[in-house]
């Protein structure tokens, strides 16, 4: 596999802040989504509900598991535990959350995004919201890059 | 696949099947004790979800809205964002956007009667937006709310007044 030449100990310092920025940011936001979700799945469901994408039987067991998969997973982020399981499992959910909303943006539906409420706060989805997960997918990409294609970035190979 | 990658990779696997497992333990055992348990796998509609509070269906079929618009005996509030409302709405109807509902509610909802009959509406078979309404105006004492499912969309469909522009 072609690799990039070593980079100067700056550029290594630069990607390991990069890193360390990501995890904690990323971390943060999924600890702060789950908090109004674990308080009131009933409300989570309903947003899931709305999004029309699972069947009646998945919506509430999605709702009542996946706030403390995101709890878990951002506790995890933020301790830097299980990084490389935490790393593949939020880009798995981040593809996810962003997928629903892009598919609910194209299907025209009028709905809460319940990213980080369940209480209709936050307002409609729209492509603001849209970006703003992608840029959560650059964010937990880049983590996936440096813990497991490490010499693609011109790093050496992590060890754990 | 090189082994350099391989060994994170088999190992990652591994701890995102034992975090899935336990995120879900702890979510299932944590509904278990909650007061009010949610059922794990329930029946979903747009009905279910129209009720209040106390279990009272608060939708409105598009006849008995429009009935009430002709004789003038509600007042309809658009729940969408204020974009939406520009673009077009039901005609004289007053734009309360649930996502700025604090900004809003003292200049637009402060001088209703609580009995006045209150109809929100938003658009899409899903959309929650007008439900959420109807339920904050129930819980700031007006007695007399429902909610028109679909209700622009229904609204053009049954060729009802409207009015494009800003309110």
């Amino acid at each position: 596999m072609k690799t990039v030449r070593q980079r100067s100990k700056r550029s290594l310092l630069i990607f390991k802040m990069m890193y360390h920025l990501c995890r904690l940011v990323l971390g943060s936001v999924l600890i702060y989504a789950s908090i109004d979700k674990i308080v009131d799945p009933a409300a989570f469901g309903k947003i899931i509900f709305s999004y029309q994408l699972l069947p009646d039987q998945m919506i509430n067991i999605t709702a009542i598991v996946l706030p403390w998969l995101e709890l878990v997973v951002g506790i995890l982020l933020v301790f830097q535990l299980w990084m490389p399981g935490t790393i593949m499992l939020i880009n798995t959910l981040f593809m996810v959350f962003t997928g629903a909303i892009l598919s609910a943006l194209l299907r025209g539906l009028d709905i809460n995004c319940g990213c980080f409420s369940t209480s209709g706060g936050e307002g409609s989805i729209n492509m603001i919201t849209f970006f703003r997960d992608f840029s959560f997918i650059v964010m937990a990409f880049f983590l996936l890059i440096f813990t497991f294609f490490p010499q693609k970035i011109g790093m050496p190979f992590q060890k754990d | 696949m090189p082994q350099k990658l391989s060994k994170p990779l088999i190992k990652g696997l591994w701890q995102l099947v034992i975090i899935v497992i336990s995120a879900a333990a702890i979510g299932i055992g944590y509904n278990y004790i909650r007061n009010k348990p949610l059922v794990l796998v329930e029946g979903w509609s747009n009905q279910n979800q129209l009720f209040d509070k106390t279990g009272k269906d608060i939708s409105i079929s598009i006849n008995e809205a429009k009935y009430h618009f002709e004789k003038k005996t509600a007042l309809f509030f658009d729940a969408r964002d204020k974009e939406s409302f520009d673009i077009g709405h039901i005609k004289e109807a007053t734009n309360l956007p649930f996502q700025d509902i604090d900004n809003y509610f003292m200049e637009l909802v402060g001088n209703i009667e609580p009995e006045t009959l209150i109809i929100t509406y938003c658009d899409g078979q899903t959309c929650n937006l007008s439900h959420e309404l109807a339920l904050f105006l129930a819980d700031m004492g007006f007695v007399n709310i429902r909610v028109l499912v679909n209700g622009w969309t229904e609204w053009k469909k049954a060729n009802l007044p409207i009015e494009p522009g800003p309110f």
